[in-house]
């Protein structure tokens, strides 16, 4: 399961295939594809609180729902480590036992640090 | 970007802004009109508005989960047609499973491909359409013989079968009879006789219609109406009688007065009507290729036998002594006739007729 997140080489670029679904979703408009992103990028800091607060609550629940978010927006994003993250820490919280997320934990916040400025650029057309 | 298939209204349920923007900003894309809701709680208040035609539901959502509110769309008669499809990751097929189960279409897995959505809304979009044609079809059953007032409730209580169950109520019973039609049918070419029937039976009917009378059925020139079923009334005696009234007042003259412009100045038609209240049977019945809306039961028979007395003692509308008894409203313009002996009745039945000048 460690091996999920250890692709370091590929956090920081998105999977092409994934934007180009993306594009073929909601069109070509930068206007839009703004909105996706800038929605996106708030997001994600909401989510990584509830985290935060759930890890340090011992509510499972809490870190569960905010992973599966996570994991999902990612996956829409084609920030592929980023997901990887989130569904390892998705599954451990499912179990219900959070005594080694920690490390999980500082690997989303890792991959999203890394993902960050690849899913920017798509709301400037850079890299599309 | 083309959807394939004419647009419709989408609501998408779902916590996660990003998938309600993402979802809504492609359904707009293929022309959907699209409303949103961020949790189930929401989605049902939205739903007691405008429905749309397809749901798109996420399940795992704070507040009121997806199956809930699977649950309860599926329970009310008025959303239960509406296709919902799940929005599901794919690690969820489980609770799919039970959605679909519980009465959902189909389900959307995350992250979204939009051949799929598109493909998935469509098949929704066109569930729908026909379903509503069918409804459109036995809401046409029911419009011939049903008060357009009590269509919608009967729909509902029959859970849109073009069929409806036996039931006992108290009603009243109007059986009418057109006087003279007979020798002047023989006398007449068949294409003007029917056009004089069918112009006097539009009449009538949409006096009997007009009151919240159920018609059930012409019966050579005959006309056999009930009020208070299929769905009970209170005031079914008060309605019978204000329908008599129209019918012998204000269309039979208005219906004289076209004959005479269509036949000749001694074209002069005369009705008889019958009306008695009390508990009788009605419900749809027939074979399956031929069905009929009827009632069986005392009030019927003794109101055909008020009519065909109504020749015998002069009066154009006989009233039983039952649906005055009935009668909520205050004054009603019944006059007193006589105690007369009704074939198949026991007692003599009090006999009351309408009032030219009252109400």
């Amino acid at each position: 399961m460690s091996e999920a997140y250890e692709t370091d080489g590929n956090a920081a670029a998105l999977d092409p295939q994934a934007v180009e679904t993306l594009k073929e979703l909601i069109g070509d408009d930068p206007e839009i594809i703004r909105d996706m992103v800038d929605a996106f990028v708030e997001d994600v800091p909401d989510r990584l609180a509830e985290m935060t607060r759930g890890l340090a609550d011992g509510d499972a629940e809490l870190v569960r729902r905010a992973a599966h978010t996570l994991k999902g927006n990612c996956l829409t994003f084609g920030a592929l480590a980023f997901a990887d993250a989130c569904r390892e820490l998705e599954e451990t919280a499912k179990v219900g036992v959070l005594d080694d997320a920690g490390p999980i934990a500082a690997e989303i916040e890792r991959t999203w640090a890394a993902a960050r400025p690849a899913i920017e650029a798509l709301a400037t057309g850079a890299s599309s | 970007m083309s959807s394939g298939s004419a647009p419709g209204a989408v609501l998408v349920v779902d916590d996660d802004r990003i998938n309600r923007l993402l979802l809504t900003r492609s359904l707009e894309a293929d022309g959907h009109e699209v409303a949103t809701a961020e949790n189930g709680r929401v989605a049902l208040e939205l739903l007691e508005g405008n429905l749309p035609d397809v749901i798109l539901l996420d399940i795992l959502m704070p507040e009121l989960d997806g199956f809930a509110v699977l649950d309860q769309v599926k329970g009310d008669p008025r959303l239960r047609d509406i296709p919902v499809i799940m929005i599901s990751a794919l690690d969820e097929l489980d609770s799919v499973v039970r959605c679909i189960e519980a009465g959902a279409e189909d389900y959307l897995p995350k992250p979204f491909n939009p051949t799929l959505l598109r493909a998935r809304i469509n098949a929704g979009l066109m569930k729908r359409r026909l379903g509503q044609v069918e409804r459109e079809r036995v809401r046409d059953v029911f419009a011939r013989f049903l008060p357009e007032t009590v269509v919608d409730e009967v729909m509902r209580d029959t859970n849109g079968e073009p069929r409806l169950g036996g039931v006992r109520l108290v009603g009243t019973v109007l059986f009418s009879d057109l006087r003279g039609f007979t020798t002047f049918a023989e006398k007449t070419p068949p294409d003007v006789v029917v056009d004089v029937l069918n112009h006097y039976f539009s009449e009538m009917s949409d006096a009997i219609l007009d009151n919240g009378g159920t018609l059930l059925g012409f019966l050579g020139d005959g006309i056999l109406a009930v009020f208070g079923a299929p769905i009970a009334s209170d005031d079914h005696a008060d309605r019978a009688l204000t329908t008599a009234r129209q019918m012998l007042y204000e269309r039979l003259p208005r219906f004289n007065a076209w004959a005479r412009s269509e036949l000749g100045d001694d074209a002069d038609f005369r009705m008889g009507i019958g009306v008695c209240s009390g508990p009788f049977m009605s419900g749809n019945v027939g074979s399956a290729r031929r069905l009929e809306y009827t009632a069986i039961g005392d009030p019927v028979n003794t109101a055909a036998r008020l009519q065909d007395l109504t020749k015998e003692l002069g009066c154009p509308v006989l009233v039983s002594d039952s649906t005055r008894e009935l009668l909520q409203g205050g004054e009603s313009g019944l006059e007193f006739v006589e105690d007369h002996d009704v074939r198949g009745k026991k007692e003599r039945v009090m006999l009351w007729t309408l009032g030219l000048t009252t109400r």
